[in-house]
């Protein structure tokens, strides 16, 4: 039994001892959805069988949303008393699922026990951490921008990854699933920001005559505008930050400014990133930093919303509550959230 | 010579005892943008900072101070229009 979308694939087969469930591709915040129906037959089927193994060797990525669902099935199979097994996990993948505390959850078998290759762990795992911390960074970045940018319904942050463009942070499926339609045609504003270092602008996709393979299917999804910035190192152009909006001309000046604000600021996160290097501890703290710093920069946002502020004035409001109360600045903003909960991406 | 703003930071920093890495850390996580290289460069004087980003860096050092028992001992660059949130 076959089921996905382009980017994952699933495969279920039955077996004497064991169900075997193989995926193939992506599994993130845009394929999830995808993988339930299958993995629901996969779990039926095991409840008779007693085993679910899972083949993980054509596996490309995993973001965190991926890893939720991995852990969601483990409990999902813990409750039915089958066990799971991981196999073929790539080093990458074994490390991420390492720094995430899931090997021992997900019963991950041990790639390969080559010497050569245990050697270079490592360093891998160095690389593989800074990426975690960076992801996460990045996925601050869209979600801020797109709370922050009236008119935008999504934000994605395009970074090349193991030899290609890859979405390595999104706000939504959707825009998610706009930037897979240009990795796929080859075209689009967010590859031409990325590859030229300027700001690619569609107000209205309709009138949009660049771009002729990409622009109907941005359509079909409902998306009428789109700014991409570009991200630079000294003034070399790797990455983009995109935004897209269900509305004709949604950005103008503005939107722009606040476009070119969040894209610098992407680019910073990935220049701190590949100056880091953490250990585990130094990883764990910058962690519950990257989690502070989303917790303030929603109340910030909130405080900007309500009270018809920039940026730095909000803060400035929410750091006066601190000194005054005595209370963390973190603590501050939890409080201000906890009415309502944060917000949801629409 | 007149003292400047970062010169009260660095002091700051040496009597709350708290290390430029641990300082930094404490800044990013409220939300501080600077790099931990960069970061350690305003405090010597040799870059300039934006008094936004010196706020920061003041608060940051007075949640440390608040720690140890003492109350906001160093002072911000800008004000709110209004106090409460």
């Amino acid at each position: 039994m076959r089921a996905g979308s382009p980017r994952l694939t699933a495969a279920v087969t039955v077996e004497v001892d064991r169900v075997r469930l193989a995926l193939a591709g992506d599994l993130d915040a845009g394929t999830h959805a995808t993988f339930q129906p299958i993995l629901d037959a996969a779990l039926a089927a095991a409840g008779e069988a007693g085993t679910l193994q899972l083949d993980v060797a054509s596996l490309e990525t995993v973001d965190t949303t991926g890893l939720a669902t991995l852990v969601d099935l483990a409990g999902r199979v813990h409750q039915r008393q089958v066990e799971l097994t991981v196999h073929g996990a790539s080093l990458h993948l074994y490390k991420q699922l390492e720094i995430a505390q899931l090997v021992g959850i997900l019963n991950v078998a041990r790639a390969t026990t080559n010497p050569a290759l245990v050697r270079g762990l490592a360093s891998l795992t160095q690389s593989v951490a800074t990426l975690e911390l960076l992801d996460a960074a990045l996925k601050l970045v869209v979600t801020m921008a797109q709370f922050v940018i009236v008119g935008a319904d999504g934000v994605s942050i395009t970074l090349p990854r193991q030899g290609r463009y890859r979405t390595v942070a999104a706000s939504n499926d959707v825009v998610l699933a706009m930037d897979h339609d240009q990795y796929d045609t080859g075209q689009g504003p967010c590859l031409d920001a990325a590859r030229h270092g300027q700001r690619f602008h569609i107000d209205s996709l309709g009138g949009e005559s660049r771009w002729a393979d990409f622009t109907p299917l941005a359509q079909a999804r409902g998306i009428e505008s789109i700014l991409s910035s570009p991200l630079l190192e000294s003034e070399n152009p790797y990455g983009a930050l995109n935004i897209y909006s269900r509305t004709v001309g949604a950005f103008a000046v503005h939107e722009k400014q606040w476009a070119d604000q969040f894209a610098s600021e992407a680019s910073a996160v990935v220049t701190t990133a590949q100056r880091l290097s953490p250990s585990t501890e130094l990883l764990a703290q910058i962690v519950h930093a990257l989690q502070s710093r989303q917790v303030i920069a929603q109340a910030q946002g909130i405080v900007m919303h309500r009270d018809g502020l920039g940026p730095d004035a909000a803060y400035a409001k929410l750091r006066e509550t601190s000194r005054a109360t005595n209370k963390p600045l973190l603590d501050v903003c939890e409080a201000l959230m906890a009415p309502k909960g944060p917000r949801d991406a629409p | 010579m007149t003292a400047r703003p970062v010169d009260a930071l660095e002091q700051a920093r040496l009597d709350c005892g708290l290390s430029s890495q641990e300082l930094w850390l404490r800044y990013f996580g409220l939300g501080g943008m600077t790099e931990p290289l960069q970061l350690e460069a305003v405090l010597h004087g040799a870059l300039t900072t934006t008094a936004h980003d010196h706020d920061q860096i003041a608060h940051a050092l007075n949640e440390r101070f608040t720690e140890l028992g003492r109350n906001h001992p160093v002072p911000y660059l800008t004000e709110p229009e209004e106090d409460a949130v």
